[in-house]
């Protein structure tokens, strides 16, 4: 039987969480280093709505033994990048605007220290739990 | 991985600018330029950028994911538009009609050129600071 700690997968969604907007970042990156490529179109990861959704949704049930049902909700689909609407174009085809692009970077900054702050607050709960378990 | 991928995308971005840079100041530099080795006027060059795949991660490729593009100067070209004909029939190198063939360098093009590529080159910077930090607080939570 998993410890309460375990019980709401903080680390899990944390660990989620980061790796989506570092995969987020790189595309934020691709976009800065092309302000200037001709034709090149603004990327983004897809289905941004389900990415808020996501740290909205209430935690998945966890299994830990095969009697325990499976939860409703299903696991993350797999958010590809898709071009971002409703960017105007300049004559050469290029439709990245770099002020939109930093502020999404500095926005993905803030919600990376949030999910560093939630798994850092569970890790330093599981620290004093074995600290006192020792005594 | 991601942001390793970041870094290298936001490098190429430096580079490319300051690539663009380079043949911008050169145009300044030989804006009044009426003679060179290969004869006639200086003509006005141009990079011309192309977005390309920095990720060396094979996995990637083989799962047909999109991933972040890094930029790279695909070649420099020469401007094709006609170098500005002054009447000067003193200046050294006027022709037979007592005209003078400037480069086809504008400089106000080109200094609106020196702009946009600084911006783009701190921006570039700003980003690698970015995903930095992202590193670094992965590295930190661990501690």
């Amino acid at each position: 039987m998993k410890p309460e700690l375990f019980a709401d997968n903080v680390l899990e969604k944390a660990e989620r969480v980061m790796d989506l907007l570092s995969r987020r970042q790189e595309l934020l990156a691709s976009n800065l280093a092309n302000v200037d490529t001709p034709g090149y179109k603004t990327i983004d990861l897809g289905f941004r709505e389900a990415l808020e959704g996501e740290l909205q949704k209430p935690w998945p049930l966890v299994q830990t033994s095969p009697g325990h049902f499976s939860a409703a909700a299903p696991t993350p689909p797999e958010l590809e990048p898709v071009e971002v609407e409703g960017l105007v174009s300049r004559p050469d085809g290029n439709n990245v605007r770099f002020e939109r692009e930093l502020l999404q970077m500095t926005m993905n900054k803030l919600r990376f220290d949030m999910a560093v702050q939630w798994a850092q607050s569970r890790l330093k709960a599981l620290r004093i739990a074995i600290d006192e378990g020792r005594r | 991985m991601s942001l390793l991928n970041a870094i290298s995308i936001s490098n190429s971005g430096l580079t490319a600018e300051r690539q663009r840079v380079e043949a911008t100041v050169s145009n300044l530099a030989n804006a009044r330029t009426t003679r060179t080795p290969q004869g006639g006027p200086y003509r006005r060059r141009s990079v011309i950028f192309e977005a390309v795949a920095v990720s060396d991660d094979f996995g990637r490729e083989l799962q047909n994911r999109i991933t972040g593009m890094g930029v790279r100067v695909k070649g420099t070209i020469e401007d094709p538009r006609p170098p500005q004909k002054v009447h000067d029939p003193g200046h050294p190198d006027a022709d037979e009609q007592g005209y003078v063939s400037f480069p086809n360098v504008n400089p106000v093009e080109e200094i609106v050129n020196l702009i946009s590529s600084a911006r783009a080159f701190e921006a570039n910077l700003t980003a690698i600071g970015l995903s930095r930090q992202l590193i670094e607080r992965s590295i930190e939570l661990g501690r």
